[in-house]
């Protein structure tokens, strides 16, 4: 009885919109669409399904295949399902329309994506501003090809080791007398 | 260094029973600070008590990791403070970085910037580690042993090119300690 | 051109929850602008965890939210388990019940703490931290340590009870049940806290859910919205609990809320004991430790915390590493589009009311 609602609602934004990959598991629907109806659907399902709340959204890079994922995850409270709204935008020039004329929540999370993936938002009037970090001179930290430790490791210094060199497991061997089950 | 005189073992006497904290979480570890202060480890039969502005603190009490942002803030609040002033480091991201090793906007090692007097080991110090650290901060000012505070106007052109290397955007004085 | 005053209520303030700024105009005292600033505790988790395999990451992840860290070691849990389809046994999901709880209530305990204290009012502080390290005593007899326990992880529990554990809890709950009439004395049903709570910090109820409050914020406003109630995950559903709800959407009902979900708590952990199956603590979902691989997939877990719907959205690439990990804390729309509206004509020494009220934690916000 549950499942019926979300099958029935995939069937009626598959006969609307023209999208693919419908899945239902558990209480959550998931569906790709492409990127320039992402606001009519949103738009649909806050008017006339009932999805008025947006848990949040998401993104991951996947530059094999030259693409940032976008997620849109809405909840509906009359309901109590969750829909994963899934696009493709281009890895190059990653840009979208924004949703924050209908949640005004989306805009914080726009502004954040903006500094850490590098997505522009059309419409969103604060893209390029400093929310998390402050005077980052370097690519979108979250991008998969920005290496963490390498940058970590060149930017700040690190304490140097033990002085006189000895091995801990060792040292506590000598000390105690106990081989601590490791290394047997 | 200033003259070593009695008036200087009296100081130290009356200032190692009187620690006053800075009230500033700046990261994880201060979740135990408040049952620090509080009736079942009650540190204020040592003497120690929060302090509100760091006008009128003698401890900055780094309680963690400090990202690059906070890095600016504390420096800032350390150089407000009046001497004698102590800085004690707890945890283990004030060490060597801890469990944010790898990551791009946590500072590895504390006393590059600021000078540590007491390092506090946990991943999160236990309260009665926070006390006995206190204890031995108490017992090194007695015995006239911290003096961070003028390694730090003596060595400002040093923590000035380390605090510059990493504070992308710059907006404090130069000498104001 | 205003003859407002600046202010940066700063990131080293005694009044402000954790290590984030406000920056306000105010004309006189009462405040005609505020904005929100973050990243001061910003250590890019998410990056981090990218780089660590499966069982490396529960070990960190619960220092992402320092008042009630279970939460994230759970919804940590739910996400892995709901891609890979592994089944948790019955007796690990009534001890996550029980240790979940137990940290809702050492929570709501540390906010009756606070927002005495921004009233001025320190003699509650005193007494809520000592009588929650009875319950961290507790937490450190089963787990090991005191604040990070790294206990929940994918397929149950880590170690099972141990012997006289129960004793102990229901002997600390019938001591904190009696200590929570005291509170009631000192603070809940105290006058002047009533008269300054009351009107303060409203929230009005007829946009709440479309803004995104979550939480005791939207039960003060007499909205039925619980995650445990609604979308039940553990034993919820088969525990015997209800919705608390108050009218008025100001700090008088949220603090309301919260007090009596405190007593909520109380029966839900004693029906827990009484109903707990004996068997299996723990179902290994892998045979070997350092290739846990997880099936490809997306998914969205969210549990209902202290402060409101707790989620992670995980996306895994069938490698031994997950492929993306994002975290939504309650507080990130909390802080933003909600106080920003919200503290427009309230009085200056009313914020730190307003936002301990609001449950304000930064370390969840920006991770």
């Amino acid at each position: 009885m549950n499942d019926n609602i979300l099958d029935y609602l995939s069937d009626s934004i598959a006969g609307k919109f023209a999208g693919d990959n419908y899945t239902v598991k558990g209480d959550i629907l998931s569906f790709s669409i492409n990127n320039s109806e992402v606001f009519n659907v949103i738009d649909y399902l806050y008017n006339n399904e009932g999805y008025r709340h947006l848990s949040m959204m998401s993104y991951s890079d996947w530059p094999e295949k030259k693409i940032i994922k976008l997620y849109y995850i809405v909840y509906s409270y009359t309901d109590q399902k969750t829909v994963i709204i899934n696009t493709a935008l281009n890895r190059e020039k990653p840009e979208i329309v924004t949703i924050k004329d209908i949640f005004e929540q989306a805009e914080t999370y726009e502004v954040e994506f903006n500094e850490m993936m590098g997505i522009v938002f059309n419409g969103n009037s604060r893209m390029g501003e400093e929310f998390i970090l402050e005077g980052w001179q370097g690519p979108p930290p979250m991008r998969r090809d920005f290496d963490t430790a390498q940058y970590a490791d060149e930017e700040f210094m690190y304490r140097p080791g033990r002085e006189d060199g000895v091995d801990v497991r060792e040292h506590i061997r000598e000390i105690t007398g106990e081989t601590g089950g490791f290394d047997d | 260094m200033a003259s070593r005189n009695i008036f200087t073992i009296i100081d130290n006497w009356a200032r190692s029973r009187s620690i006053w904290l800075l009230m500033y979480c700046t990261g994880c570890g201060a979740v135990e600070l408040p049952p620090t202060m509080t009736s079942r480890f009650d540190m204020e039969r040592f003497g120690i008590a929060p302090a509100g502005t760091p006008r009128q603190a003698d401890v900055l009490l780094i309680t963690g990791y400090l990202s690059i942002k906070s890095l600016k803030r504390v420096i800032r609040a350390y150089e407000q403070m009046q001497a004698p002033k102590y800085v004690i480091g707890l945890g283990a991201c004030t060490i060597n970085g801890g469990m944010y090793w790898d990551s791009y906007n946590t500072i590895k090692m504390l006393d590059l910037y600021i000078p540590v007097d007491v390092w506090i080991a946990g991943c999160m110090p236990r309260p009665e580690s926070v006390i006995a650290g206190l204890n031995k901060l108490s017992d090194m000012i007695a015995n006239d042993k911290c003096n961070g505070w003028e390694q730090y106007t003596e060595n400002i052109k040093w923590y000035r090119a380390n605090q510059k290397k990493v504070i992308k955007k710059w907006d404090l004085p130069d000498y104001s300690y | 051109m205003t003859n407002d005053v600046k202010i940066y209520f700063g990131p080293q303030h005694p009044g402000i929850t954790g290590n984030m700024m406000m920056e306000f105009n105010l004309n006189g005292e009462t405040i005609t602008y505020a904005k929100t600033h973050i990243g001061y505790l910003h250590r890019g988790f998410e990056k981090l965890m990218e780089r660590r395999s499966y069982l490396q990451n529960f070990t960190i992840v619960c220092r992402i939210c320092v008042p009630e860290p279970d939460i994230n070691e759970e919804a940590y849990s739910l996400a892995v388990e709901s891609l890979g389809d592994y089944e948790v046994p019955e007796r690990a999901q009534y001890i996550r019940v029980i240790v979940l709880e137990l940290a809702r209530l050492m929570s709501y305990i540390m906010w009756s703490g606070g927002q005495a204290g921004s009233m001025g009012l320190y003699t509650m502080p005193q007494w809520a931290f000592a009588d929650r390290d009875y319950l961290i005593d507790l937490m450190e007899m089963l787990t090991g340590a005191r604040i990070y326990h790294m206990y929940i992880w994918p397929g149950g529990v880590r170690r099972d009870l141990p012997a006289g554990w129960t004793d102990k809890l229901l002997e600390t709950l019938t001591y904190i049940e009696k200590r929570l009439l005291d509170y009631d004395r000192l603070f809940f049903n105290n006058a002047l806290f009533i008269k300054r709570a009351r009107g303060t910090g409203i929230v009005s109820d007829k946009h709440a859910r479309e803004r995104g409050i979550v939480g005791p914020i939207l039960r003060g406003c007499g909205i039925k919205e619980d995650v445990r109630v609604n979308n039940p995950y553990e034993v919820y559903n088969k525990l015997d609990m209800n919705i608390i709800t108050e009218e008025g959407g100001d700090v008088y009902s949220r603090a309301m809320v919260r007090r009596r979900e405190m007593d909520q708590s109380i029966r839900i952990i004693r029906q827990a004991v009484k109903d707990m199956p004996s068997g299996a603590f723990y179902k290994r979902p892998f045979e070997n430790p350092f290739k846990f691989r997880v099936k490809e997939g997306i998914t969205y877990r969210k549990v209902e915390s202290a402060r409101g719907e707790y989620g992670y959205f995980m996306e895994s690439d069938g490698s031994e590493k997950p492929r993306r990990v994002h975290v939504r804390g309650p507080g990130y729309v909390h802080a933003f589009t909600v106080l920003e509206k919200m503290l427009i004509g309230q009085k200056l020494s009313d914020v730190p009311v307003i936002m301990t009220s609001m449950g304000i934690c930064p370390p969840e916000i920006e991770r």
